[in-house]
């Protein structure tokens, strides 16, 4: 077989033959290596360059078992420059060429960039705003605040923002994320601060991001989009780790604000214009992997170097999105309130990525760490925190279904060994949203889940169902196995009160 | 997404698909611009023209409207397009079954 020759031409090629490619992952060897890692062993796919590693109880593992997640896993280790083996975190899935949830560090030198292995939501990330509201005061007036919010963060298919970014402006928020003097409000004190890279990141260039990419993103900034991206007013319902979230100024019976969406159609262009020129210019580097979505571009090319600016300027649109939403959020509290939002302690506790590739060390190499469906995790004593956090670790938020409520962690020391310094994003989805759709209808859901103290506005019933409870794994178990593989621990539980449904 | 008979072919888009590889790249191409103009131009799509020429590019022509929430359910608003599972098997009678996997 000539490794040159296109893949789809090849007889033994998995993706020209995807019917025959098995659906889930049960010939996939797992060793177990403690009570909650266990080792798939080099060989378990043909061309592994190293084992790979996941974090997973039995009964997330169970799940993996059932799609394509560990075999995805495995191929990523066909990968080259890879300074250990990659991971995948306990809500891992199913996705396209990297499984949702898996995380891999590439050489700076000897390795490369997937776009694959960030995903096409670039920086699709999650974060939580403080309140010094009582959750039952908050909860008096959920109706009003789910209507002045949706007035004031356009969500759905297809809904694009009243504002359309001129070129200049896009072109400045690629380049300066939250600090963009496009965005249309000043920021909080904290807003930068608490922010993963500050809000912005180095490295982005707007002549990497093509126009095609730039259109789409226009009109979208401030927008929630659809799919799994929500908003919801949750309250504090338990506090477990009292130091920590003391840290991050969080109690019992507060009301706080989550925001869960991403680079919108931006982020989604670059990804495939990327994905699309990379696949071009290294058709021998792709014909020796199993999976198209895994196209990486080399360490020093120019397309490498390219890619790594376009994302990283969807990484700042994400950013500047997110706080766009907040701007939003609090003009919805001060108009209901009647009282500024500063006077109603609505300051930023953090903003987590999902989503990204960035230059990190590990195992003493520097390297492209990807993280696709993961949440980085940094334990105490890290000069990247903002010094508030610096003595208990990074918060990490970790959504769950509308029904079953969220979570804050907190990274732990050893998460840097155990998994690049990452934990799991979100539940994940155990059910496709047709599967949701045909067994639940949307009214059925709102209404069950207004009996329990939960409204919700969304622009579309079929929406509703599309997310309903079931439809995701036990976020509760994501986050019992996170704290017991001790890569972050739990710190607090939040319950949903209102959600605002893309 | 939506029910394709609420959609009327009241506007065009002309675009043109240059092969950089084999079917399943063309096929990629052509929905990647679909996607875009129903992002950026907030159209859905009816009918479809498409022809090859003698050098290899595809002359494509989409047919569609403006998205209006009181016409049309929207279903689902496609992310991007993937790789992930497609195929292209061109069959005897000189037409093709394809096969696409959408991000949403």
């Amino acid at each position: 077989m000539d490794p040159g020759q296109p893949l789809s031409q090849r007889k033994d090629s998995p993706r020209d033959s995807p019917r025959d490619s098995p659906r889930d992952s049960r010939d996939i060897p797992v060793e177990r290596a403690s009570e909650f890692e266990w080792i798939i062993p080099k060989g378990a796919v043909p061309g592994m360059n190293s084992h790979s590693r996941l974090i997973a109880s039995e009964l997330l593992l169970g799940n993996m078992r059932n799609d394509r997640t560990l075999r995805q896993l495995s191929n990523i280790s066909t990968l080259p420059g890879l300074v250990a083996p990659p991971v995948a975190m306990p809500d891992a899935h199913e996705g396209y060429g990297f499984p949702i949830g898996g995380v891999a560090a590439l050489d700076i030198e000897t390795g490369g960039i997937s776009p694959g292995g960030i995903g096409y939501d670039i920086n699709c990330g999650v974060r939580l705003i403080r309140t010094n509201l009582r959750a039952e005061d908050v909860f008096q007036k959920i109706k009003p605040l789910l209507e002045a919010l949706s007035k004031r963060v356009p969500s759905g298919v297809g809904r694009g923002s009243k504002r359309k970014l001129s070129p200049k402006d896009v072109d400045s928020v690629l380049e300066e994320g939250i600090l963009s003097k496009a965005l249309s409000k000043p920021l909080f004190v904290g807003d930068s601060e608490f922010c993963e890279e500050g809000g912005t990141m180095d490295f982005a260039r707007a002549d990497k991001v093509s126009d095609d990419a730039k259109k789409r993103g226009k009109d979208q900034l401030g927008t929630l989009g659809a799919g799994n991206h929500f908003l919801e007013i949750q309250r504090v319902s338990e506090i477990l780790d009292p130091e920590s979230a003391k840290a991050f100024s969080l109690e019992e019976g507060q009301a706080v604000i989550m925001v869960h969406c991403g680079s919108r159609g931006l982020g989604h262009q670059t990804c495939s214009d990327y994905l699309r020129t990379i696949e071009g210019k290294f058709p021998q580097e792709l014909s020796r992997l199993p999976d198209r979505e895994l196209a990486y571009a080399p360490a020093h090319s120019k397309e490498c170097e390219s890619y790594f600016s376009a994302m990283t300027g969807a990484v700042n649109f994400a950013f500047a999105n997110r706080q766009e939403i907040t701007s939003g959020i609090r003009d919805a509290f001060s108009e209901v309130f009647r009282a500024d939002a500063e006077k109603l302690g609505m300051t930023l506790l953090y903003d987590v990525c999902h989503n990204i590739a960035k230059i990190e060390e590990h195992s003493g190499r520097k390297c492209y760490l990807h993280r696709k469906g993961a949440t980085r995790a940094l334990g105490p004593g890290r000069k990247e925190l903002p010094k508030e956090y610096r003595a208990v670790g990074q918060p990490v938020i970790l959504p769950g279904s509308m029904g079953t409520g969220s979570f804050v962690l907190v990274g732990n020391a050893t998460s840097h060994e155990k998994s690049f310094g990452s934990t799991a994003h979100g539940a994940g989805r155990i059910m496709s949203r047709g599967e949701s759709l045909r067994r639940n209808r949307g009214e059925d859901v709102a209404r069950t889940l207004e009996g329990r103290g939960i409204i919700v506005k969304s622009a579309s019933w079929r929406s509703i169902a599309e997310e309903a409870p079931e439809s995701y794994k036990d976020v509760d178990e994501v986050a019992r196995v996170s704290g017991g593989a001790g890569i972050a621990g739990i710190v607090a539980k939040l319950r949903p009160m209102g959600v605002l449904k893309g | 997404m939506t029910d394709l008979s609420r959609v009327s072919p009241k506007r065009k888009r002309k675009f043109t698909i240059i092969p950089r590889g084999d079917d399943i790249t063309v096929l990629y191409d052509f929905l990647d611009r679909l996607v875009f103009l129903a992002d950026s131009e907030r159209l859905f799509f009816c009918k479809f023209s498409v022809k090859k020429r003698k050098t290899g590019e595809f002359d494509c022509v989409a047919y569609g409207e403006r998205i209006s929430e009181k016409k049309h359910e929207i279903m689902y608003i496609v992310k991007a397009v993937t790789y992930h599972g497609m195929s292209v098997v061109r069959k005897k009678d000189g037409t093709a079954l394809c096969r696409a996997l959408l991000d949403i």
